[in-house]
């Protein structure tokens, strides 16, 4: 099965570990396209509603893949229609998935190459001449390890390859180095989102623009975490997870507010 | 939909055979759009609502080579 979760997913229905992926498109799911594959039969499913839609893959060990898409209730509204396509072709693997939405989106007049965004924005240009170094986590037990990454990143950049960056990720709630960071934008709210507070991450941001790297900036708007500080009940509503995930209409209306 | 015994795609059929069962007043047509021949079904008279569900399931070919469609609409 094709999964749009993160960064994407391949996941076998034979694979032994337990894979549950779960989450709105526009914050857990990237793209609103989902597949399933078998040999030579594809069925890929193009959700042309998607801001409000919900996937959930489940894969127990070794017992195959229970996939559903739910579009979130609109809440005594009778609000808008929800289509979804469901295409069956024979002989496509990822890639022929990924072509055919790519077709979807240019027989709409909704796609844009990255040639054509980066014309809008010039500094995704510089960004993707870079390979990416992805500071994925501030360890609090190595005191050195800001410096060493600005020695990375010029060791880099003397052999000869140019270095975007990727700059580690805020958590919403305390900073712990036994946990990945969220980029929840809640993190806004705390004093020290990172060791340091931010005039430390202002400082080494600075540092790393001055080596002349792009930096990428991850913000997540669609985790809304009640242990983190901003949270409000009442602009809360969905699945009741330790990070509340927003849909994509919700998501911009409770930070607006 | 099922695309083998290891995947399976689900849809809460059980809600939509209440919803239809539940329907006082049911009426089907036919539906073409974009050369998309099927049907539409408008479901209405629920006990104690004027709610009207209505559901179009239609198939087609797409613009890629060898595929065929199925449109899924509820409103």
């Amino acid at each position: 099965m094709i999964v749009p979760w993160a960064s994407g997913y391949i996941v076998r229905s034979d694979a032994r570990q337990t894979i549950q992926l779960k989450g709105f498109v526009g914050g857990s799911y990237i793209m609103p396209v989902i597949a399933l594959i078998n040999g030579d039969s594809t069925c890929y499913q193009i959700v042309e509603t998607w801001w409000d839609v919900h996937f959930n893959v489940n894969h127990p060990p070794a017992g195959g893949i229970t996939y559903s898409l739910d579009w979130e209730a609109s809440l005594g509204q009778l609000d808008y229609l929800r289509r979804v396509y469901c295409r069956f072709a024979r002989k496509i693997d990822h890639v022929g998935v990924a072509k055919g939405y790519r077709q979807y989106l240019i027989d709409r007049g909704e796609f844009s190459t990255l040639a054509e965004r980066a014309a809008e924005t010039p500094v995704l240009k510089r960004f993707f001449k870079g390979f990416e170094y992805h500071w994925v986590h501030s360890d609090l037990d190595r005191s050195e390890e800001a410096e060493l990454v600005l020695a990375n990143i010029q060791r880099f950049q003397q052999a000869g390859v140019p270095i975007s960056f990727f700059y580690p990720k805020w958590p919403a709630k305390e900073y712990s180095s036994m946990e990945a960071n969220s980029a929840n934008w809640q993190a806004v709210f705390l004093d020290e989102p990172a060791p340091g507070g931010w005039p430390v991450q202002v400082k080494q941001l600075e540092q790393i623009r001055q080596l002349g790297c792009a930096i990428k900036i991850m913000i997540n708007l669609h985790n809304y975490d009640p242990q983190a500080p901003g949270f409000d009940p009442v602009k809360s509503r969905g699945q009741s997870n330790v990070h509340w995930n927003l849909n994509q209409r919700h998501a911009p209306w409770v930070i607006d507010t | 939909m099922v695309a083998d015994s290891g995947q399976r795609s689900t849809c809460n059929w059980l809600a939509v055979r209440k919803i239809h069962r539940d329907a006082t007043d049911k009426r089907v047509t036919e539906f073409n759009e974009d050369a998309r021949p099927g049907y539409r079904i408008i479901l209405s008279g629920f006990p104690g609502s004027d709610v009207q569900v209505e559901l179009i399931l239609a198939a087609g070919e797409t613009s890629q080579d060898d595929e065929s469609e199925l449109l899924v609409q509820i409103a």
